[in-house]
């Protein structure tokens, strides 16, 4: 922008476009019959002729910008992306040979939401230069006109394992909520060292993350380099199902091992069991995902060449309330084939690596 | 120039890919159309659709989570009490016996999907082109989901061969509905084999029969849940039915009572109609080991197989004490056992150490070849101390069994009032079990957690004999005597001594609930309740009788519409026809 004194770039952005996709096991629009191993056959699903593809219809407004000294850059985006003819488990109707069959179902999966990045040259000096540059999202998902017949169509998924708890399903995919949101019996605290646990299931929060941040920053003093990424979520809970598990005190009666804590409380082993809101934390957290720093030699002998020494970490620190392992949980607690969301059971802990090395070439 | 190439080359491609994609043509892998299917299967193939349908059968009648626990669990004698941190299931087996359910039961669900698929795969052999017997055993399959479904959930869904499954197919409830039932078996009745021995696996005329007699006997409940009453017409159907089988010599009392529920079931001389399982072989079991672990205790039988059993099912005290007759204390010690710790044999002469099993082989109890000498575990009703051959380790002689805290396990009768126990010293003991599929001890015990080889009983000749009994007191002119004679000799093939007249359907006088038959035993529900305990008929004869709603143990309160079960509601959301049954 010649006129501008202020801004040496800015823009404004639209796009506009729709994607497919057609995520459908293969056969599902025809009628299949399957012979099985036992001198017997049979039809194995229910066909539908006409399955299509689901249509995601996305529009994105965004801005550019970046100032006149270089020293500050950024962009701006605002986007609405709306889901249709999504493809769908639908009940079959019985009497059918299989319990689901593909439909593309009539109701809009909205995610909507903005971007923010930006990033700074702090200082820029011969010897000295600091780059920070941070991008912020936020994302929220609503369900609507999901519905059969007039009524809200109510799928249960988030299958809670252990003993005592078999068959509870936590979350539900329902009509004006976000996907998967936690469907949980309240906790309503202790009374003689027996949990509360209300009768009846109700709507407890949100599984899906609304905002996502990241933090990167590069620091150069004459030869050392010094690079941190760091990033985190926030506005999501997490179901801690292994604390449901371990806090069952009357496991120890079996001769399975619990929690110290639940051991140490006033809880009896007659309380029970049971998944309810009790085991919901919140999900927030900020890492350190890796950090390097690294001192360039330059060239050493007749031979090395750009010789540089490194110390790198990887998950060098997560600052969170969550009491799990790893607030980035990726469990598949999937039920029937509708997914699950930040339902956290037996995930394999995330290590944390500090690797030391040299690079050179020759 | 170039700018004019890329036009013209973008245009191509584009009218390309406009042609191409409006069409996807897939061949399947290993499965078929069905139209190659017809192809491939010809005439005699059809046996193989058929053969699909029988498999259906496994999975709503066996194992505690389809019929079993609709049809027992919400019954006055059938309960799983949520031992601490153990069986509380999201509380879905406390609601069955409480009436408390709702339309998102999984049980309910479970049931509705897998009845239907019978339905649909037996509706589905008759779109080829079976054979006239093989399409008669086809319909009376169907007509077994159908009559399941009609009793538990007042209504179904019925397609006709060939339907197009994306439409909601008609649905059928009330008297229609259990007309079409009859007229269906009694049409296939003439294509179907007459039973023989070693073959209840296969729909025979009997079968059918036994069926449609059930049929007729439920028709006036069906229409009429909270006050049936009986149409003499149907009454005469179900004794001349009942006469035929029991005349046609094909069926007799076994010896052993529990020789009919064995993993070598498949030569009983009662069961009519069954799933058959075979030992050791996994193809198209059901898993019929589920119906004696469901009860029994952690530590029972730990020889091949620790921790097998489930520690949950369970039966209550009145339905135990009511194997008694008139109450009265018989020669050997009947003393019974009472659900209330404050009564003792100084208050009632009729509470005291558990009864002796010698009062009717159906208590079991006593030693049984085959089962007692490898496991120390008795058939029947099991109450007090337990014995086997060891509990954390196996021991070679037979010991007392404690439980996982190391108390002497000795179940009791006592259950807590709601259903969830909490004292840590007892909650694994509590309730009476009741073991009536025999396990299976075959091959030193490999096959205990299964694949076991007991058949699933689906129709018995002990049924048929009580439905006559049943119908000739519901005739227009009962027969009151004639029924206590059928009746008799039932309980004399068990050992029990005879019922004195007259024989009366529920016990005498009205009674406010169910308990009231310990006191008085002397009736026909009580009889059918000892006979055929666990064989997944116990609600239907309860509404048929008049009593589901009445409170019992564990029950404190009900209400009418409970007596059928709502539609679930991935159901009523998919087919419109379906309607909510009132209440729900």
């Amino acid at each position: 922008m010649k006129q501008s004194k202020l801004f040496s770039n800015l823009g404004f952005r639209a796009t506009w476009g729709i994607t497919g996709s057609q995520e459908f096991p293969a056969g599902s629009s025809q009628e299949q019959f399957y012979f099985g191993s036992y001198n017997n056959a049979s039809q194995a699903n229910v066909a539908n002729p006409n399955l299509k593809w689901e249509q995601t219809n996305s529009y994105d407004l965004g801005l550019d910008f970046a100032l006149k000294n270089g020293r500050v850059w950024g962009t701006f985006d605002y986007y609405n992306k709306n889901t249709t003819n999504i493809l769908f488990q639908n009940s079959a109707i019985q009497p059918a040979p299989a319990t689901s069959y593909f439909i593309n179902l009539p109701a809009n999966l909205m995610n909507t939401g903005y971007e923010l990045s930006l990033g700074f040259n702090v200082i820029h000096h011969k010897d000295f230069n600091w780059d920070l540059t941070g991008y912020y999202a936020h994302n929220k998902n609503l369900l609507k006109n999901f519905t059969s017949n007039g009524a809200a169509i109510q799928i249960l998924t988030g299958q809670i394992s252990g003993q005592g708890v078999s068959g509870t399903l936590a979350q539900t995919i329902t009509n004006n909520m976000p996907i998967d949101e936690y469907w949980l019996k309240p906790f309503n605290g202790f009374v003689a060292g027996a949990q509360q646990i209300g009768a009846n299931p109700q709507f407890a929060g949100d599984p899906n993350p609304h905002s996502n941040y990241g933090i990167s920053t590069t620091l150069n003093y004459k030869k050392f380099t010094l690079t941190i990424n760091g990033g985190g979520a926030g506005g999501y809970l997490i179901y801690n199902n292994n604390a449901t598990n371990i806090s069952n005190i009357s496991g120890i009666t079996g001769g399975r091992n619990i929690d110290k804590n639940a051991y140490n409380s006033a809880e009896l082993p007659s309380s029970g069991v049971g998944a309810s809101t009790r085991f919901l934390e919140s999900g927030n957290f900020f890492k350190i995902r890796n950090s390097s720093l690294s001192y360039n030699i330059g060239n050493a002998g007749k031979y090395v060449k750009n010789l540089r020494a490194f110390v790198t970490g990887s998950n060098l620190l997560v600052i969170t309330k969550y009491t799990g392992f790893d607030p980035e949980v990726n469990v598949d607690k999937s039920s029937g084939n509708y997914p699950s969301r930040s339902i956290d059971y037996l995930p394999y802990p995330t290590s944390r690596t500090i690797t030391f090395g040299v690079n050179f070439s020759l | 120039m170039i700018k004019y190439k890329n036009i013209k080359l973008f245009a191509v491609i584009g009218l390309f890919m406009a042609v191409g994609c409006t069409k996807l043509n897939e061949n399947l892998g290993s499965n078929l159309t069905s139209n190659q299917t017809a192809t491939a299967l010809g005439a005699s193939g059809v046996g193989l659709l058929l053969q699909a349908a029988y498999v259906d059968l496994g999975t709503p009648f066996t194992a505690q989570d389809h019929i079993f626990c609709l049809e027992e669990n919400t019954a006055d004698y059938a309960l799983v009490p949520t031992r601490g941190g153990d069986w509380d299931d999201n509380g879905v087996w406390r609601v069955l016996h409480n009436h408390t359910w709702d339309y998102t039961h999984a049980d309910i669900l479970g049931t509705f999907n897998s009845l239907n698929k019978l339905n649909f795969d037996a509706t589905n052999v008759l779109a080829f082109q079976p054979s006239k017997q093989q399409a008669a055993e086809a319909t009376v399959l169907r007509a077994i989901a159908l009559y399941y479904l009609l009793d538990l959930y007042g209504q179904y869904p019925i397609r006709n061969p060939g339907d197009n499954l994306l439409n909601a197919p008609t649905v059928m409830t009330g008297a229609p509905a259990a007309q079409l039932i009859i007229d269906q078996v009694t049409a296939a009745l003439p294509n179907l084999v007459s039973f023989s021995n070693g073959n209840a696996g296969q729909i025979s005329k009997e079968a059918a029969e036994a069926l449609l007699m059930r049929t007729y006997l439920n028709r006036g409940a069906w229409l009429n849940r909270t006050s049936p009453t009986f149409a003499d017409a149907d009454m005469q159907q179900v004794i001349t039915l009942g006469n035929a089988i029991i005349s046609s010599g094909k069926f007799s009392y076994a010896s052993d009572y529990f020789s009919n529920f064995s993993a070598s079931n498949g030569n009983s001389t009662e069961n009519i109609f069954t799933y058959v399982n075979t030992s050791g072989v996994n193809a198209n079991n059901s898993g019929p080991d589920a119906m004696y672990l469901m009860q029994a205790h952690y530590n029972q039988y730990i020889k091949y197989n620790p921790n097998a059993g489930w520690n949950g099912f369970s039966t209550v005290s009145d339905f135990y004490n009511s194997f008694g007759v008139n109450g009265k204390v018989m020669v050997g010690a009947t003393l019974m056992a009472s659900a209330n710790p404050g009564v003792t044999a100084a208050t009632d002469p009729k509470v005291g150490p558990y009864p002796d099993t010698a009062l009717d082989t159906r208590i079991g109890g006593r030693y049984y070849p085959g089962l007692t000498n490898v496991s120390g575990e008795t058939p029947g009703f099991q109450i007090g101390q337990q014995w086997g051959y060891g509990n954390s380790v196996v021991s070679p002689t037979i010991v007392a069994d404690s439980d996982r805290k190391g108390h002497l396990l000795q179940f009791t009768p006592v259950i807590a009032a709601n259903q969830i126990e909490t004292n840590s010293n007892t909650l694994e003991m509590t309730g009476i079990r009741a073991e009536k599929y025999i396990p299976d001890m075959s091959n030193a015990g490999a096959n205990y957690e299964g694949p076991s080889g007991n058949d699933i009983v689906i129709l018995s000749y002990p049924d048929v004999v009580l439905m006559v009994a049943e119908a000739k007191l519901r005739a227009a002119t009962p027969d009151a005597a004639g029924a206590l004679t059928l009746v008799n000799a039932l309980r004399a093939a068990r050992g029990a001594n005879p019922m004195a007249a007259p024989l009366t359907l529920l016990d005498n006088g009205t009674y406010a609930n169910i308990s009231s038959m310990v006191d008085n035993p002397n009736c026909l529900l009580a009889e059918r309740g000892r006979e055929l305990y666990w064989q997944e008929t116990r609600r239907t004869d309860l509404i048929r009788f008049g009593v589901f709603n009445k409170i019992w143990q564990y029950k404190p309160t009900d209400d009418a519409h409970y007596n059928v079960f709502p539609i679930p509601q991935q159901a009523l959301a998919s087919n419109p026809n379906l309607v909510q049954n009132p209440g729900y």
